[in-house]
């Protein structure tokens, strides 16, 4: 696809920038398809590294279900710092905001590297090696995030 | 489309929560497809009056040419607390707190005196008794945003509360 070029560009955040949101952040908002091509939003816990998100999910579910009919998703990782408001409606009203949007597509694997993944979504949550037990694994689903394209934009 | 039952159903909110909830909140965040290849998901402040969303762009960006393809919308809500982890067993026990509401909806654009009423209650929405009310409008930058007023056809909440 085309990608959108940004309409303030001086508002676009560099390489370090968006990298440094995401490894700061825990939680991003996942778009998908649904069967009749309308979106479905959700919040999700996300492990960035190697370019690539790291979500995980039970193994039935809306989002599973959108993902096998059509695995092209968008992932969203924002904070938001302040609000300023004014007495004058509304130019004088500024949201400050770092916001990273990253189109994909989202790879359910099930072979020996699921463990290896759910394993690593679960160290960057809790920041030691945790050895997961085969249920545990078995009951999980992995989903990857393999990005085509990421843009990160700050509000002022 | 139809509208999936929720698996786990003592995780569900009442619409009395569920409006609690989001008026407690100014930031959503907004997905759409209209004809592209990818779902489009921004975050984006937001006013809830009267079962509705109000919502504002700038007239020439991505969001208000997509949804003039597609209105078809779908909105998140979410808080989250920490990941419990402590002495529990990953995958099985782990525990994130959390509340969420998921909505469907259309989305249009209201022009004339019906644009000017939702501006001024998406305002009214963010003061708080002990700002200085707002006294002028910039007409202009009036004309130059979008509204976008989101319907709801289907909202649902779920929730896992720390003692849950």
């Amino acid at each position: 696809m085309e990608w959108k070029k940004m309409i303030k560009e001086d508002r676009q955040l560099s390489e370090q920038e968006v990298e440094s949101l995401l490894k700061s952040n825990k939680i991003g908002q996942l778009g998908t398809f649904n069967n009749d091509g309308s979106p479905y939003v959700i919040s999700m816990n996300y492990a960035y590294s190697n370019g690539r998100f790291i979500l995980h999910s039970a193994k039935d579910g809306h989002k599973i279900r959108n993902i096998l009919n059509n695995n092209k998703v968008c992932f969203t990782v924002s904070q938001h710092y302040q609000t300023t408001k004014s007495n004058k409606s509304c130019s004088g009203w500024h949201v400050q905001y770092k916001s990273v949007i990253a189109f994909g597509r989202a790879i359910i694997p099930e072979d020996e590297n699921k463990k290896a993944l759910l394993e690593e979504f679960t160290n960057a949550f809790t920041h030691e090696n945790v050895a997961l037990s085969e249920k545990g694994v078995q009951k999980t689903l992995a989903i990857v995030i393999e990005i085509e394209h990421i843009t990160g934009k700050r509000g002022e | 489309m139809s509208y999936e039952q929720m698996r786990k159903k003592e995780k569900a909110m009442t619409m009395e929560e569920i409006e609690t909830f989001i008026r407690s909140k100014t930031i959503l965040h907004l997905c759409l497809t209209g004809n592209s290849s990818h779902p489009y998901v921004v975050p984006l402040n937001y006013a809830y009056v009267n079962g509705k969303f109000i919502l504002h762009s700038t007239n020439k960006g991505h969001k208000a040419e997509i949804l003039h393809v597609d209105p078809r919308v779908c909105i998140t809500i979410s808080r989250q607390h920490f990941i419990e982890t402590e002495g529990l067993i990953p995958c099985e026990e782990y525990k994130t707190p959390y509340t969420s509401i998921v909505a469907f909806g259309k989305a249009y654009f209201p022009e004339g005196n019906e644009k000017i009423g939702y501006l001024t209650n998406f305002v009214k929405y963010y003061m708080k008794i002990d700002d200085p009310p707002v006294t002028e409008f910039d007409t202009d930058f009036m004309l130059r945003t979008y509204v976008i007023v989101i319907e709801v056809d289907h909202i649902t909440g779920k929730t896992l509360r720390r003692e849950a």
